[in-house]
């Protein structure tokens, strides 16, 4: 019933289909121009003279590069890990009955990072690490990427909990189980496709991150994004895009098992 | 204190008592002593249940009926320990369940949503009770197959509860609750999911378990027919105070209220003044004309008034002059099996009447016919308010 009405309304709207044409052509036309650039064999980005696998294999050997991803990999980690931690602890403790103003403040307080603009707090976030004196490092860009990552890490774990029956939870201490045993036969296989998908997310969102990161990373800390910014101010070369390429394709091979995941019913 | 062990200290304690009880027939298993139970404080504050006492016999099938908001199922959460009462004591066999968390009561519920575990197989629902009090595994198997021997379900231990339709997870809650051999089955609107014809068969397949098992059920509606085709006992509830329990059959014949006759299947309600109070009846003046015969109730007096309840079913039509009070047809609804006439009557109102379509009845009757209503002293019952 419900399918058939959305289809009906979409009809009611003439020329809907090509405006999402446009949008989506909008959106994403500049990605796909960057991945078929960065097969093009010629050294200059613009002129295509034919395909070539040259650049990625170019990439691959560069230490630099190397060096850069794996940062980012080391960063991404163990801020998506400490963040799932926190993130779901803080969802656990939202569904031990709570009014529903008490809710939405925490949510709200959650959520805060997503809406403050990103320069914000990467100044606010420098001055800090400098006023406390903290050498600029991995481990101040870690500390400052697990803040951010963690209302990526929250919101599939919460949906996940408000997804739950609660009667599961009391099925369970009906049947004898106690906190723990409920805890850990009920409610974390429940609620462990939101851990997973939310720390793939809180994952990539770090992975990502390019404004925060420029502003703590020191010397020797460069990740992928900071470190292609860096070849960009040498001219763009086929090699940026490849590295481009690489990222976006990590990206999307992430996002897509979250969302797998997360919509899985067990 | 280790959960198995209190748990079997409790199970022993009412097993011998139920031993040394069991020659009294009607021995109280549960014992409601004046509960109140509220939520929330201040503006906010819900009064959902209003000082209840209610026992629940052993080995009975007993029924909370009520409109949703009556507080029918807070009283089966406080049963189960999900919630406890603001005041008054619930006692097992004597014993003051307060403050036992769920997991340390001999007491299973059938959810309304089923609350099987989406994660677990068939087997490992039913078992899991059993898991939880440490039973060695080769026990907890032979009675997961007795159990889903049981509700019906052989063959099907392996599947997950997405696999199954709304009666088979039915069926698998059930025999989920019945593998831990519960001192009482707690039920929440178990059947309200089912379409009509399964909960037609699951309503009597719930009363072969009962029988089958010997178990105290404690199940909760708001379906009236429900109540009184599977129950041995039922509490009418309404607006958190129990109104009146009783068998179904007194429930239905006798109301003691208002709310009680109107809830449970159709009444005719008629105002009334006590004209005269005889040995086992008193009259009653429907009408400055109308006088009629009707049951005692105890402090009825001349002039008092009162509100009295007829069932359209012991109700007859007649030829005028036969009947105990004369009206016209204004509307007939016919249903096979019986035909519901409304049957206007001067000061009074409008009375109901059903009537058997039996053969050889009472014949051809229509919408503006003149007839008289008939019926026997004995179905006209005083309510209480």
């Amino acid at each position: 019933m419900a399918r058939a009405n959305t289809r009906n309304t979409s009809r009611h709207f003439p020329g809907l289909a090509t405006h999402a044409a446009f949008f989506f052509a909008y959106l994403y036309i500049p990605i796909l121009v960057v991945v078929a650039l960065s097969f093009n064999e010629n050294r200059l980005t613009t002129i295509w003279t034919g395909f070539s696998t040259d650049w990625y294999w170019a990439v691959l050997n560069n230490s630099d590069v190397l060096r850069a991803a794996r940062n980012s990999l080391i960063v991404a980690t163990f801020a998506s890990l400490i963040a799932t931690a926190a993130a779901t602890l803080a969802a656990l403790g939202m569904a031990q009955g709570r009014s529903f103003r008490q809710q939405n403040t925490i949510n709200a307080t959650l959520a805060l990072p997503l809406l403050i603009p990103e320069i914000v707090t990467a100044v606010a976030t420098l001055i800090f690490f400098v006023a406390i004196g903290v050498q600029l490092g991995l481990l101040t860009i870690t500390a400052a990427h697990t803040v951010f990552c963690i209302p990526f890490a929250y919101l599939p774990i919460r949906a996940r909990i408000e997804g739950m029956d609660p009667a599961l939870r009391e099925a369970a201490f009906d049947l004898y189980a106690n906190e723990r045993r409920t805890f850990l036969r009920v409610t974390m296989p429940l609620l462990w496709p939101g851990i997973l998908s939310g720390a793939l997310l809180a994952f990539i969102v770090s992975l990502d991150n390019f404004v925060i990161t420029f502003f703590v990373s020191g010397a020797g800390s460069t990740t992928l994004p900071v470190y292609i910014f860096g070849m960009i101010r040498t001219g763009v070369t086929p090699a940026v895009n490849a590295v481009s390429a690489l990222l976006l394709l990590v990206s999307l091979v992430l996002v897509t098992i979250s969302l797998l995941i997360s919509r899985k019913d067990v | 204190m280790n959960e198995a062990a209190a748990y079997h200290a409790l199970r022993t304690a009412t097993a011998s008592a139920s031993a040394e009880g069991a020659q009294t027939v009607t021995r109280n298993l549960i014992e409601l002593r004046e509960i109140s139970k509220v939520f929330g404080s201040g503006r906010d504050e819900v009064r959902a249940l209003e000082t209840v006492s209610l026992n629940i016999r052993e080995g009975e099938f007993f029924t909370l009926l009520g409109p949703s908001g009556c507080g029918k199922t807070t009283l089966l959460r406080l049963l189960a320990g999900f919630e406890q009462p603001t005041a008054g004591q619930i006692l097992l066999d004597g014993t003051e369940l307060g403050g036992l968390p769920p997991y340390r009561r001999p007491v299973n519920t059938v959810f309304q949503s089923y609350a099987l575990f989406p994660h677990m197989s068939v087997a490992e629902n039913v078992g899991f009770g059993l898991e939880m009090h440490g039973v060695p595994w080769e026990r907890i198997r032979e009675r997961v197959d007795e159990m889903l021997a049981l509700v019906q379900l052989e063959g099907y231990a392996r599947r997950k509860p997405a696999q199954l339709s709304g009666g088979q997870q039915q069926r698998v809650a059930l025999a989920r609750a019945l593998a831990n051999h519960p001192r009482v089955l707690l039920l929440d609107e178990p059947l309200s999911a089912l379409d009509l014809k399964l909960r037609k068969e699951m309503q009597l397949e719930l009363k072969r378990l009962q029988k089958e098992t010997g178990l105290t059920f404690v199940f909760v509606t708001h379906d009236q027919e429900e109540a009184l085709t599977m129950s041995d006992r039922v509490a009418v509830m309404n607006a958190g105070e129990v109104l009146q329990s009783g068998t179904p059959r007194a429930i239905y014949e006798d109301p003691d209220n208002r709310f009680v006759a109107d809830f449970i299947g159709e009444t005719n309600l008629i105002e009334a003044t006590v004209d005269a109070v005889g040995e086992g009846g008193a009259r009653f003046r429907l009408a400055s004309n109308v006088v009629i015969d009707g049951s005692f109730r105890e402090g009825l007096a001349e002039g008092r008034e009162v509100t009295l309840a007829l069932r359209p079913e012991r109700a007859g039509l007649t030829a005028p002059a036969d009947g105990i009070v004369q009206g016209e047809v204004i509307n007939m609804v016919y249903f096979g099996t019986d035909t519901l006439y409304e049957v206007a009557i001067e000061e009074v109102g409008v009375l109901h009447v059903r009537t058997q379509n039996t053969a050889g009845g009472i014949g051809e009757i229509g919408v503006g016919d003149a007839v008289g209503v008939d019926f026997l002293t004995d179905a006209v019952r005083v309510l209480r308010d």
